[in-house]
């Protein structure tokens, strides 16, 4: 019995071009732009702009929670904001008096931040010249190893924090003995005590526990708003949170978010370099997916059928 | 009396610390307090002391995979594996333990191994997605449609070319994300709470017997 | 470039391409390059608990006298009865104690934070809204709300009116998952183009032309 072969049409062969070609190409959009930089213009979005705003213009006087966020199994995407969110800290001039308490609470962070607090984020010398008077390294401290520890540190931070990077007790250090008594109770370092928190994280359910923690618990609650340092696709999590009375004011998602800030702020760096590769990836991008929904349409509607 | 060691014991763990941090929410004294940053501490020590667990469990896998597979290329994978433990093991221990971790040969293998190992199987993620974009992503029914519509308006808002150069691209990604994937996510964050606020209770008045199963 | 940068760069670039092979296809290659890393991550994880260990338990122990973290080891101990099919009970008492800390720590602030501060917000924004995009925003995402939790309304057959809005509520699922999907996309981008800069830029420049990098 003879078998019936089936033509392949235009579009079938249009629908089924093998992944490795897809691949290849977009390898090939990718590395244009590394060798020789596009340099399409930029815009900055609004919640770059509220990011910007909130932290240039924090009254005088206000403490910052700084949790230096580095994930290096993703440094190229979230490296750029951590980098130039340092630059953005430390260019508040020196007359807006505002304290710094930072920490690092991944391993990552605990050796890459150093590296960088001696190379890209090198504090201006007046900074460096009063450590433990306008800012403060505690170092690695697991505030969030689990939801609990990151409760108790917010309720107390001598909970998971007793010494600072340098092996000062932190009750020792003028810059924590201010901040602590900015509220009561007068000898404890919590949540009260700070007007801004900046933090980051690629998980994207971590938004839930720091609104938890950081926000919705205490009593009276903590309300301490946030900034959120993440990645593009955090950003739906962070949303429900997000707003002007909300505890999360502003966040930046990945590369884009960090080129978007750089080309704010001035301090040009990776974040627009990534932009700008991106840009041929984009157009790869529509390019198959138009070809795909071409063949799909093309098979549906321009196909004889077979009766 | 093997139920009230194995199960009920364990359970009223269970209900009676759980109960005591959420006692501190309704009634935050001092002592809940002071309770709440011991325990922050404990399960700390606890949780770090573990860490033999894992390396328990990895080593045994990959000694279960040269079993199945005995070729010179498991046996090279095998002893890349313990080769790599051992070295990182020499440097934890024999190099200042336990600030071994912030030296320069630790960092070396940081930058050098993990970090950019799992950037590129992350990069290859990409181009996984790239060939989804292709095939998969086609307008054949109502859900591909607001799917290809929503995740295409955010890519292009994330890319400066078709930002500069297509009015109002930032606007129409800003809203997806500011509206319709705002009402969608903020169901989802509400409905799965429900749901683990339910279980988390169950948990807490012994009711939720799968929470500790151990083999 | 210095030799432990040259040697640093060398074995970064053996990993990476080790990596990208997996997309021709799996192979033995791309297996070592995952393994030694599972490897390294071990004895990360390794360090620093023993690390972490010194600093809050085995310091304060011997110089504070602070004997009741002794207790927390013990409970630690505890945690490796799981790996005997025996004993793996008394594993449960640890677990247990975690268990009910984390339960606690988080049922009561979910109630707050996840379900009524969620749905204050999605009502009070349409009424604090002051622009018509910003009307037009809060109705839609109100809209989206209420069908959204219409869709994982189960008790009841979907049919008629919850038939139609738990079609609009698939409509608004996949519109957040959209964005999830797409932002993963752009990041994944950005993590290739960060890795094939560092190819072109300290491989091929830095390491074979001896360019400066």
């Amino acid at each position: 019995m003879a078998q019936k072969v089936e033509q392949k049409t235009i579009w079938d062969q249009l629908g089924m071009i093998d992944y490795r070609y897809i691949y290849a190409v977009f390898l090939v959009l990718l590395v244009i732009p590394v060798i020789q930089p596009v340099g399409i213009p930029m815009k900055i979005g609004p919640t770059t702009q509220i990011y910007y705003n909130t932290i240039m213009n924090l009254p005088k006087g206000s403490f910052i929670l700084f949790h230096n966020w580095v994930s290096l199994d993703i440094w190229s995407d979230m490296g750029p904001i951590i980098i130039v969110t340092f630059k953005m800290l430390w260019s508040i001039p020196k007359d807006q008096d505002i304290t710094i308490i930072m920490y690092q609470s991944t391993s990552d962070a605990a050796i890459k931040i150093h590296d960088l607090l001696k190379a890209e984020c090198k504090p201006p010398q007046w900074r460096l010249d009063t450590y433990g008077q306008t800012w403060v390294d505690l170092g690695y401290q697991l505030v969030y190893a689990s939801e609990l520890t990151m409760a108790a540190t917010a309720a107390n931070f001598k909970a998971v924090v007793t010494k600072d990077y340098y092996g000062t007790e932190i009750e020792k250090i003028p810059a924590i003995q201010r901040v602590m008594k900015k509220a009561a109770p007068y000898d404890v370092l919590n949540a009260y005590d700070f007007d801004l928190m900046i933090w980051g994280s690629w998980g994207c359910t971590d938004p839930d526990v720091y609104v938890r923690q950081w926000w919705t618990a205490g009593s009276p609650p903590y309300a301490l708003p946030q900034l959120f340092m993440t990645i593009g696709n955090c950003v739906p999590n962070a949303m429900p949170y997000y707003g002007k009375d909300k505890p999360i004011r502003a966040f930046i998602p990945g590369a884009a978010g960090a080129a978007e800030l750089e080309l704010l702020t001035g301090f040009k760096g990776d974040g627009m370099k990534m932009a700008d590769i991106t840009d041929l990836g984009g157009i790869g991008t529509v390019t198959f997916f138009i070809l795909g929904n071409l063949a799909f349409l093309g098979k549906k509607f321009l196909t004889k059928k077979e009766e | 009396m093997s139920t009230l060691i194995k199960r009920d014991l364990p359970v009223l763990i269970i209900s009676l610390f759980g109960l005591g941090i959420v006692a501190e929410w309704f009634l935050p004294i001092k002592q809940l307090t002071d309770y709440k940053t011991f325990m922050g501490t404990f399960t700390l020590i606890m949780g770090n002391m573990a860490f033999g667990i894992g390396m328990f469990y990895a080593i045994t896998a990959e000694l279960k995979m040269l079993q199945r597979n005995k070729t010179w290329q498991q046996y090279f994978i095998t002893g890349s594996f313990f080769g790599m433990l051992l070295i990182m093991s020499t440097i934890i221990f024999g190099y200042g333990f336990p600030n071994a971790v912030l030296k320069a040969e630790y960092k070396w293998y940081t930058y050098n191994v993990y970090q950019w190992q799992a950037q590129a199987q992350y990069a290859i993620l990409f181009l996984y997605q790239c060939g989804a974009v292709y095939r998969v992503l086609r307008v054949r029914s109502m859900e591909t449609l607001v799917l290809s519509f929503c995740g295409l308006a955010f890519i292009l808002r994330s890319i400066p070319l078709f930002v500069s150069y297509i009015p109002g691209m930032m606007e129409l990604g800003d809203w997806v994300a500011g509206a319709p994937a705002l009402g969608g996510t903020r169901a989802a964050t509400l409905t799965s709470a429900l749901g683990g606020l339910v279980v988390g209770l169950r948990a807490l008045i012994g009711k939720e017997s799968t929470t500790l199963e151990v083999r | 470039m210095a030799f432990q940068a040259q040697a640093g760069t060398l074995m970064a670039t053996i990993v990476i391409v080790s990596q990208l092979t997996m997309l021709w296809k799996d192979n033995f290659f791309f297996r070592w390059g995952t393994r030694i890393v599972v490897a390294y991550a071990v004895a990360d994880s390794m360090g620093w608990s023993l690390y972490y260990l010194n600093t809050r338990f085995w310091t304060p122990f011997t110089t504070k006298g602070e004997w009741w973290w002794m207790l927390a080891v013990l409970a630690g101990l505890m945690l490796y009865f799981r790996l005997s099919r025996q004993y793996g009970w008394v594993a449960k008492y640890p677990l247990g104690l975690q268990l009910g800390l984390g339960v606690g720590v988080a049922s009561v602030a979910m109630l707050r934070a996840q379900i009524l501060d969620q749905v204050v917000w999605t009502v009070r924004d349409l009424f604090t809204a002051k622009t018509t995009m910003e009307v037009f925003n809060a109705i839609v995402a109100f809209v989206a709300v209420a069908s959204v939790v219409s869709y994982f309304f189960f008790t009841r057959e979907h049919t008629g009116v919850l038939k139609v809005s738990a079609f609009v509520g698939r409509a608004f699922m996949m519109a957040s998952i959209a964005v999830i999907w797409a932002g993963d996309y752009i990041w994944a981008m950005a993590i290739l183009a960060g890795v094939l800069t560092f190819l072109v830029n300290s491989f091929v420049k830095g390491l074979l032309l001896g360019m400066p990098v």
